[in-house]
């Protein structure tokens, strides 16, 4: 039998206490308060001293009670055979982790980050050195080792080479999602290890200019293992200090607003801000005093439209990297409405006179309207770049056509019925016309007076600007007259709103990619008074948001974040900053290469014309470059190596895994349990057996 | 001295006596007093509502400067001259107790302290002396002195002795110096002088200051309250026995300790006796056992003596 904490078998000492007490017997202890000790001596009273042991077996049970208590503190297990007790000393391994974030271009951040860590591997065996770099994401540049047998391939020499292939990026620090991220890889590469020495023995050598504005999130929501050790080496900057330009909006008159943030261990306060059209060549330059540690915000003047975008350029900062920003003015979106209808201008008896109101250009948005009478020429689809349809008109056959063509193309269209002619129109475009069962019916309802809209579907984009309970009320909205629909069973469509009477008045019928929706009224004062109620403009400009090519995309964003691409249909190319072109997947929705600063220009294969432009920028945290203090992170339970604690944790692996086992066997074993259950079943006999002899002693004393 | 009154009056009394354990039981000492002083010991004894103070002595003729109140305003209406009227002194006994409740004192054996025991007795004297409309005083001491009553005879001068000694007591350790220094030094009108103590401290100074009190014309009473326990240290177990006043512990074991106890105890007591023949101060000793009106009867017999 072996013991996992001998040392507790000191304890067996304790067994002379009862033999003792046993011995000991009869001290007084009662104890008079008497009035006055003055004519008494002191004769200390005779102790009953028994020399002989009574009752042996008493005595017997309470020290083996005694032996098997501390038996039990002692943690006693059997060695077998599973025990194989392995005496090879556990893998080191070592992480180089290094930050490859923008606030690295710093002079002479790179050197010295790539000198530290050449000297690291030097210092460690190639096999047990692994590489990784981190900005925003962790990057694996020689991953772990995954199983304990397999082991990479590597020598010196690679490790350098790949060392020497790294270069800073423009990406923002997420310092607590490398680290979060790394430790989560090596626990999971632990699991399968109970003794934890394979944490032990790995060390994260973390290289980096430690800044302030790295994100350390990630880091409160995770719980740090226990054995392993993050190796900080904080790299410092020959010239302290930094100021960076943020650029919060830039709005339709294109004047920019911007943020000039300067860190707080910065020698400069006075610095200028200027346009840059031509390389070295600035306007508009402005001072701006900025205390260390502060932040001020300055309104530019307006661009000039006309002339080609300038970039924004902080100067008096010694740190060259974050000083320019990369300006792209919004784009006026240029939308075109197409609507069927009757020509009448300035008759506010025809649908089209108050439609065309509906869609004024304004700053953001040049409106496009057109009116297609029935003796109008045709509408050319292919050339023109419609995103929204209106009819309110009998359609023509070829217009028909047109229709059902720019709705398959993924177009939006509101139809307006008024009589039995447009229901024709309707049925054209939706129902297949050699089945007649399946045909849209209408009819004209009886009114008493006007009707009302019910059941309006608050949740569908259409409505969802009513939502506030102050814009919902629908109920000042009369119709004096309508058409009562019936669509056939077959036809897939949603009710957005009801009449009164039941009877549909907004239906959504959704055609493969377009969405056509049906008013089974008119807007016109003599059919309704929707032109005239305020829900009218919003709900048409509602509609025409429908079509995700009608709303505006973002032009400016911050490095690493996803550019959301509109038109989804034609394969496109993006050309980058470095003059790079990046070819894109057809379906692709999302661009997420904004790796650099600059200007990216989104081509499209089929259009030469230039496409759309988007400008990207450093993230603004990446300009706080004062040192991050250590004992945030260790707060949030990042334990590092102190310098003399590491020599004497490492001394004794092979001891530590031993252990490890030894406590495993016994935790499987778990002897202890049964040993205090045996000492507690003896004592108590021993109070039993105790209580049985006073009872037979007094008994006989009293015989 | 009274210890030796006689067997058969003795006998007498304690037939008609009221058990002090009973007598304990009562919660008001004003009840206990009245149920000693009114109840048995009552037609044993001259009825104590006659006493020598309302004596007449003579009338004299009111001379300018005479108190108006004592003018016979009766004979002034039949005679329409002023006399007053004059009477012996109106209290012909001032009595001051001088009582002990030091922490030994809180020594019990019977279910009561001789604190209490010591307490009824002065409510039973001050009780007496108010029916008597004698002036009773209380000084109550222990390391120190701690409460003084001036000797009175107003009605509510029992009240106030009986408040004084239903406060809790304080207890500390016995000084019998500074009660007496302090009789020698406040007491200017002579009188009687009872100490009621344990007298289980050393009496070195003793002699002294009682002397004092005798050469300034006082009469003075030592009563001795004993535990029957401390007489006879009759205790069986051996204890830890903690002196009261000391806080000093010692293991004993008592039957071994008795014989030497036994002789110191009754060397002190013999050196209070002789001390208190030798001053001419009259020595009672009581245990708390004995009947209260014992106590009080045999001093009486004794004054009257």
């Amino acid at each position: 039998m072996s013991f996992l904490t001998p040392l507790y078998l000191f304890g067996i000492i304790a067994v002379g206490l009862p033999i003792l007490l046993h011995l000991v017997r009869h001290q007084p202890k009662n104890v008079f308060h008497f009035s006055s000790l003055r004519f008494l001596e002191h004769k200390p009273p005779q102790t009953n001293r028994k020399n002989k042991i009574e009752h042996w077996l008493l005595l017997s049970l309470r020290a083996l009670a005694v032996i098997l208590l501390v038996a039990a503190f002692a943690r006693p297990f059997f060695k077998n055979r599973d025990l194989e007790l392995t005496t090879t000393q556990p893998p080191n391994q070592t992480i180089l982790l290094i930050d490859t974030s923008a606030s690295m271009q710093r002079q002479p951040l790179w050197e010295q980050a790539l000198t530290k860590a050449n000297e690291i591997a030097r210092q460690t065996t190639p096999e047990e050195v692994a590489i990784y770099t981190f900005d925003t994401r962790l990057k694996a540049i020689k991953p772990l080792r995954q199983a304990k047998g397999a082991r990479v391939s590597g020598s010196l020499e690679r490790n350098q080479s790949l060392l020497a292939d790294l270069s800073p990026g423009w990406q923002a620090t997420d310092l607590g999602a490398a680290l979060t991220e790394l430790a989560s890889l090596l626990q999971e590469q632990a699991v399968s290890d109970p003794t934890g020495s394979l944490l032990r023995n790995t060390t994260i050598e973390l290289i980096t200019d430690f800044q302030a504005g790295s994100r350390t999130a990630a880091l409160s929501q995770f719980s740090w293992p226990e054995e392993l050790r993050v190796q900080l080496h904080e790299l410092k900057s020959e010239q302290p200090g930094n100021a960076g330009l943020q650029l919060l909006t830039l709005d339709a008159e294109s004047q920019p607003t911007v943020r000039i943030v300067n860190a707080a261990d910065s020698e400069q306060e006075q610095f200028t801000l200027a346009y840059e059209s031509l390389p070295g060549q600035t306007e508009e330059s402005q001072q701006v005093y900025v205390p260390r540690g502060q932040s001020r915000v300055i309104r530019l003047a307006a661009l000039d439209q006309a002339a080609p975008v300038p970039q924004i350029v902080l100067s008096g900062d010694q740190q060259e990297f974050d000083n320019r920003l990369f300006l792209q003015p919004p784009t006026r979106a240029s939308l075109t409405v197409v609507h069927y209808g009757t020509p009448a201008d300035n008759s506010i008896e025809s649908a089209n006179y108050f439609a065309r109101r509906a869609f004024p250009s304004t700053r953001q948005r040049e409106i496009d309207f057109q009116t297609i009478g029935p003796d109008s020429p045709p509408l050319l689809l292919s050339a023109t770049d419609i995103h929204l349809m209106l009819i309110s008109r009998q359609l023509a056959p070829d217009e028909t056509a047109q229709v059902q063509r720019y709705l398959e193309q993924g177009g939006v269209v509101l139809f307006t019925l008024h009589d039995d002619t447009t229901t024709e129109s309707l049925n054209q475009l939706v129902t297949p016309a050699e089945n007649a069962s399946q045909r849209i019916k209408t009819g004209t309802p009886e009114i008493n007076g006007y009707a009302l809209l019910t059941d309006i579907n608050f949740e569908h984009p259409l409505f969802q600007i009513f939502q506030a309970p102050e814009f919902s009320d629908f109920t000042r909205l009369k119709f004096w007259n309508y058409r009562s629909l019936k669509l056939p069973e077959q036809i897939p469509h949603q009710v957005l709103a009801r009449f009164d009477h039941q009877s549909p008045a907004i239906l959504e019928l959704k055609r493969e990619t377009g969405t056509l929706l049906v008013m089974t009224f008119g807007w016109t004062p003599q059919e309704s008074q929707f032109a005239l109620s305020t829900k009218f403009v919003p709900m048409l400009n509602a509609i025409l948001a429908l079509n995700d090519r009608a709303l505006d995309a973002p032009a400016q964003f911050t490095i690493g974040q996803k550019v959301k691409l509109t038109a989804a249909e034609q394969t496109r190319q993006i050309r980058t900053p470095n003059r790079s072109v990046i070819q894109l997947a057809s379906g692709q929705q999302e661009f997420a290469e904004t790796i650099q600063p600059g200007l990216y220009q989104v081509q499209s294969e089929s259009k030469p014309a230039p496409g759309r432009q988007f400008a990207v920028n450093l993230d603004i945290n990446e300009s706080q470059t004062e040192p991050l203090a250590q004992e945030k992170l260790e707060a949030l339970g990042v334990r590092f190596t102190d310098a003399s604690a590491s020599t004497t944790d490492k001394t004794s692996p092979a001891d530590l895994h031993r252990q490890a086992q030894l406590r495993e066997l016994e935790q499987k074993q778990q002897l202890w349990r049964w040993l205090i259950i045996v000492a507690l079943a003896l004592l108590g006999l021993e109070t039993v057996l105790a209580k049985w002899m006073a009872g037979k002693s007094s008994a006989t004393g009293k015989a | 001295m009274s210890t030796n009154a006689s067997p058969r009056r003795n006998q007498r009394l304690i037939s008609q006596r009221i058990d002090p354990a009973c007598l304990m039981r009562i919660k008001s000492l004003e009840l206990r007093a009245k149920t000693v002083v009114e109840g048995t010991w009552k037609g044993l004894h001259r009825s104590p509502y006659h006493g020598f103070s309302v004596e007449f002595t003579e009338y004299r003729e009111y001379t300018p400067g005479d108190d108006p109140r004592h003018i016979d305003w009766k004979l002034a209406a039949r005679s329409n001259e002023h006399y007053i009227k004059r009477f012996e002194e109106e209290t012909n006994l001032c009595c001051h107790m001088l009582l002990d409740l030091s922490s030994s004192m809180q020594f019990q054996s019977l279910g009561y302290s001789k604190s209490d025991y010591a307490k009824t007795l002065v409510a039973t004297f001050a009780y007496f002396l108010s029916q008597q409309r004698d002036a009773s005083g209380l000084i109550i001491f222990d390391e120190q002195v701690e409460t003084v009553i001036p000797a009175r005879f107003t009605r509510g001068q029992l009240r106030r002795i009986l408040v004084e000694l239903e406060r809790p007591p304080q207890g500390s350790h016995t000084n019998l110096v500074s009660p007496l220094k302090h009789a020698v030094e406040t007491i200017k009108k002579r009188g009687l002088v009872v100490l009621i103590s344990d007298l289980l401290s050393p009496i070195d100074e003793l002699s002294t200051h009682l002397g004092y009190l005798r050469a300034q014309g006082h009469e003075v009473a030592l009563f001795q309250i004993l535990d029957p326990s401390e007489i006879h240290l009759n205790f069986h177990e051996t204890a830890i026995f903690e002196d009261l006043e000391t806080g000093e512990q010692i293991a004993l074991n008592p039957k071994a300790a008795q014989e030497n106890y036994q002789r110191q105890f009754n060397e002190h007591q013999a050196a209070i006796e002789s001390l208190c023949r030798k001053q001419g101060v009259h020595y009672h000793q009581l245990t708390t056992d004995t009947p209260l009106e014992m106590g009080l009867s045999e001093f009486l017999t004794d004054r009257a003596a």
